[in-house]
């Protein structure tokens, strides 16, 4: 049996590697993509605390966090069209409107 | 180390598809192609659906291809297609000194988690569905009898959600923008 320390550990770092890639990238269908792997991240710490605790609800999270994950992708790449017939660019840098 | 090597004689499917995981996320944020990106993407999911059976949770791992790889990702590469992401070269990947602070700051996130993570704490008391009976009976009818029992109304909710993004998704991307 596989600690639970090494699925937690894995989670970590796939955390870690969505945090970078929506700080650092410039083009916002990537920074949605790293959300994603973000939420896939604490979906598995989620079921590897499930497993490990004998419980059901981390896997009724899992399910619902994949429901918000669905509907998230949606609005987000709907705003990404309107954004892009708007303004012609989808670069998180040209989105300067609101500055004062 | 030696308990991670005996950890993999006894079972190598996890610490091979973590490391792929891994890998491929890591290129998912390298790649400048945004297709290629989706690509990756779609295989880090993969992956972990294999670790999902790994940890006998058959449903999340079906639904982990079906929804994730399955829809979303197509979504993805949907919006990519409408773009004509061939134009959109000229996004430049900046790399100033922000870029390092950011990679600083999910350092830091990395090292917090890891240290939660590492730290021996007590699990606390035990639930009552235990691996065995989940052999038993099966993920999928377990998880059907919590979700439409305990949880009906978040399922209702979540339900009510989904029309609304698909509401909101029709509204935003069809409204015609001054």
């Amino acid at each position: 049996m596989i600690p639970l320390s090494h699925y937690l550990m894995l989670s970590a770092i796939l955390f870690t590697l969505g945090t970078v890639g929506a700080l650092t990238r410039r083009n916002a269908i990537v920074v949605l993509m790293s959300v994603e792997l973000m939420l896939n991240a604490v979906n598995l710490s989620m079921v590897a605390f499930a497993r490990f605790l004998n419980s059901m609800d981390g896997q009724i999270a899992v399910f619902l966090v994949m429901t918000v994950a669905a509907a998230e992708a949606a609005v987000g790449l709907a705003l990404v069209v309107a954004i892009y017939r708007k303004t012609g660019s989808i670069q998180v840098d040209d989105l300067h409107d609101l500055q004062g | 180390m030696e308990t991670l090597s005996q950890y993999f004689m006894l079972n190598p499917v996890f610490y091979i598809f973590a490391a792929a995981a891994v890998i491929l996320a890591i290129l998912t944020l390298s790649v400048e192609n945004p297709v290629y990106s989706a690509i990756f993407l779609v295989k880090t999911f993969f992956c972990l659906a294999v670790i999902y059976i790994t940890l006998e949770t058959e449903f999340i791992a079906a639904i982990q291809v079906l929804i994730y790889t399955g829809a979303i990702m197509v979504l993805f590469l949907f919006v990519i297609m409408l773009l004509h992401m061939e134009e959109q070269k000229k996004i430049q990947e900046r790399y100033g000194p922000m870029t390092y602070l950011s990679v600083i700051v999910a350092f830091a996130v990395f090292i917090q988690i890891g240290a939660a993570a590492k730290v021996t704490f007590g699990l606390g008391e035990k639930g009552s569905y235990s691996v065995e009976l989940i052999r038993d009976i099966g993920n999928t009818e377990v998880l059907a009898a919590v979700l439409f029992s305990k949880y009906l109304y978040a399922f209702e909710i979540a339900s009510v959600l989904l029309l609304l993004g698909m509401v909101g998704a029709i509204l935003i991307s069809k409204r015609k923008w001054e």
